[in-house]
């Protein structure tokens, strides 16, 4: 609560994965309860496919915001190469 | 039949309830989310006027060091032109070259009222530095500087002044020892300006870390609204000097009336860790 650019919510990734999940699951709620029951009837089956794809193309678009969302903390943090250095080497 | 007819109305409400629901949760869901954004943005909006009035009372604060120093330089200025000047000008006049022209004597009385003049200006240079930086608060401490001007104030006869120190065995940093002895001329300027009062009275205690500073006076004060009020203004110039210095001692300030209301007091709180006392 310190800096305000630091709560800005838009910039931080974890808002759009917390959004895409609170969007998808309160859509799906309904559909996935009479699930059990109805799965056999081809109605059903329609209505719930009506429902739960575009939820599920929202909810991975999210993710994919998420995932273009520039996080200014990760990009400071560098790790060591995970790969092997020539010198490190050692086949013994 | 029957069992068909059944299935389609159950088919029907099942559609419907799946229907409407699935609306309504999503209706739920976006509405908490837009709720979130909402009250994010009015809180960004909140800080964001927080740190506007904080930056605004920053540059109150800058104006009026700049503007007293400047009236300080002023003075200094007016003080060595006014005085200063006309004196060593007086003293060149005594000492001009027709002198070697002139019987002893006149020669003898001109070195004479030459020497008193050059000692006037001495005088007079040694008061302006001492205004400038009183020589006991560097070499004596506090208790001797504050107790020096009281001395003067005193000696006037107006206003009888007077200061105890109670717990003062160790001498702070020689900068806080300044600034606290700004404030406190500040402080005792304004009282003899605006007050009319009849005494003055300082009491310095020290009590777990921190060093209190009280001021009383019986003429008319200040309180604690009246002093955020003129530091707001652009009026209280001294009042800003002292608040700006309060600030760099990260210390608190309180105006207040006595209980008996009729002493006004302030009281002045700064932190003193033990290692910054000079032993």
């Amino acid at each position: 609560m310190k800096n305000p650019t630091e709560i800005y919510l838009f910039s931080s990734p974890v808002f759009w994965v917390v959004v895409g999940i609170i969007i998808f699951s309160a859509g799906t709620f309904f559909p996935f309860i009479y699930a059990r029951n109805y799965m056999n009837e081809s109605e059903f089956l329609d209505l719930y496919d009506m429902i739960h794809d575009p939820l599920y193309i929202i909810k991975n678009v999210f993710f994919s915001l998420a995932m273009l969302t520039k996080d200014k903390e990760s990009k400071l943090k560098y790790t060591k190469k995970p790969y092997r250095t020539p010198t490190s080497f050692n086949p013994r | 039949m029957k069992a068909m007819v059944l299935l389609q109305i159950s088919n029907q409400s099942v559609s419907s309830v799946l229907f409407f629901g699935t609306m309504g949760m999503l209706a739920l869901a976006v509405g908490l989310v837009i709720f979130i954004v909402f009250h994010q943005r009015r809180v960004i909006r909140y800080q964001m006027q927080l740190q506007e009035m904080e930056e605004e009372q920053q540059k109150i604060l800058l104006n009026a060091s700049i503007r007293w120093q400047e009236e300080e330089r002023q003075r200094i200025a007016a003080d060595l032109h006014d005085d200063a000047g006309p004196l060593l000008a007086t003293a060149r006049l005594y000492l001009n070259e027709n002198l070697v022209n002139q019987d002893i004597s006149t020669q003898l009385q001109s070195i004479y009222n030459a020497k008193q003049i050059i000692d006037d200006t001495i005088q007079l240079i040694r008061n302006i530095s001492h205004s400038l930086m009183p020589p006991t608060l560097k070499n004596f401490g506090l208790e001797s500087a504050v107790n020096d001007l009281f001395q003067k104030i005193s000696g006037s006869g107006v206003v009888n002044a007077s200061c105890r120190f109670h717990d003062y065995r160790q001498r702070l940093r020689p900068e806080q020892e300044l600034l606290i002895f700004r404030v406190i001329q500040e402080l005792v300027n304004n009282i003899l300006k605006h007050s009319s009062s009849s005494f003055i009275h300082v009491t310095q205690n020290y009590n777990e870390d921190r060093f209190f500073i009280r001021l009383h006076h019986d003429g008319r004060g200040i309180t604690q609204a009246d002093f955020d009020r003129l530091n707001k203004s652009a009026l209280g110039l001294g009042l800003k000097n002292i608040q700006s210095r309060v600030k760099v001692l990260q210390a608190r300030i309180e105006f207040e009336k006595d209980l008996s209301q009729t002493y006004y007091k302030v009281t002045m709180e700064i932190p003193v860790e033990d290692h910054e006392m000079i032993t």
